[in-house]
């Protein structure tokens, strides 16, 4: 027994039973075929298909991989498969959504960089905000004093305009 | 207050590179919609399986995709034949009886 828990959402799932997802599937068929009713024992077995397909491509990938004495099943061995399986019509489009990955991948790490690549380095966003800090500090402090001092005068005018006290009984 | 206006400009840029790829996003169609994790897990069950690399494993994915589709597709076309309007079981069955690329299917199931 086999309890995965990992990034793609599995736990406590017996490898025997992994496919892909039904809810995955089932919108890409609704996407598909939009106008299409699919009864669900039809979309078990197509979701079977699928897995099935995958172990078939990847099985037939590596033994391309082995026969070229590689130790990874890389996208060249794939592409190889695929034509070997009677899947040649897919390569081309294969490769291409390939190509597009890469380049959004490459395009995310130059963006990730630009940010870094504004002109103001580490240090010295630190300082400034170190800055920003002490000021702020300052005029909170400030701002307290102030209402310190205004409390204290008010509390004296307060008493300076209380009844006087009665010196004359004590005379 | 020069420094301020240089940090500024810093948050300002960092909110148009986000906003920038919210954008891109929404406005494509994913490139891959099944999840990679899941089909590379499902490619590891073969013991004898090597490593697999990151292009390697978009390729099966997309290939996937694409062959989910075909049978899809295929399907359909039999139950149109029945002049049904819900696809059955029986359809995915004959399309992997008559298409010669899903023969492999045929007993690979239990």
């Amino acid at each position: 027994m086999s309890n995965q828990n990992n990034a793609s959402g599995l736990t406590n799932t017996e490898d025997d039973e992994l496919t892909l997802p039904r809810a995955s599937i089932n919108k890409m068929i609704k996407e598909l075929v939009p106008s299409v009713r699919i009864a669900n024992e039809a979309r078990e077995l197509i979701l079977n298909c699928c897995t099935e397909f995958i172990h078939l491509l990847s099985s037939e990938a590596n033994e391309i991989c082995n026969q070229l004495h590689k130790k990874t099943i890389n996208a060249e061995h794939v592409l190889m498969a695929l034509e070997k399986l009677g899947f040649g019509d897919y390569q081309t489009e294969a490769e291409a959504v390939l190509k597009d990955c890469k380049a959004v991948a490459a395009k995310r790490r130059r963006q990730s960089t630009r940010l870094e690549n504004l002109g103001i380095p580490e240090e010295e966003l630190l300082r400034q905000q170190q800055e920003l800090f002490a000021k702020a500090r300052q005029e909170q402090a400030f701002a307290e004093q102030q209402q310190w001092e205004q409390l204290q005068a008010a509390a004296q005018q307060a008493q300076a305009s209380a009844p006087p006290n009665n010196d004359d009984d004590y005379e | 207050m020069e420094e301020y206006n240089e940090v500024d400009i810093e948050i300002v840029e960092s909110e148009k590179i986000a906003t920038s790829e919210a954008t891109e996003a929404a406005d494509k169609p994913k490139l891959i919609k099944l999840p990679l994790t899941r089909i590379k897990h499902i490619m590891k069950m073969d013991p004898d399986c090597s490593l697999i690399s990151q292009d390697a494993l978009f390729l099966v994915t997309k290939s996937a995709e694409m062959f989910l589709e075909h049978l899809a597709k295929e399907s359909v076309k039999f139950m149109g034949m029945g002049k049904r309007k819900t696809v059955q079981k029986r359809d995915v069955d004959a399309a992997i009886d008559n298409v010669p690329s899903l023969c492999f299917l045929d007993g690979a199931l239990e």
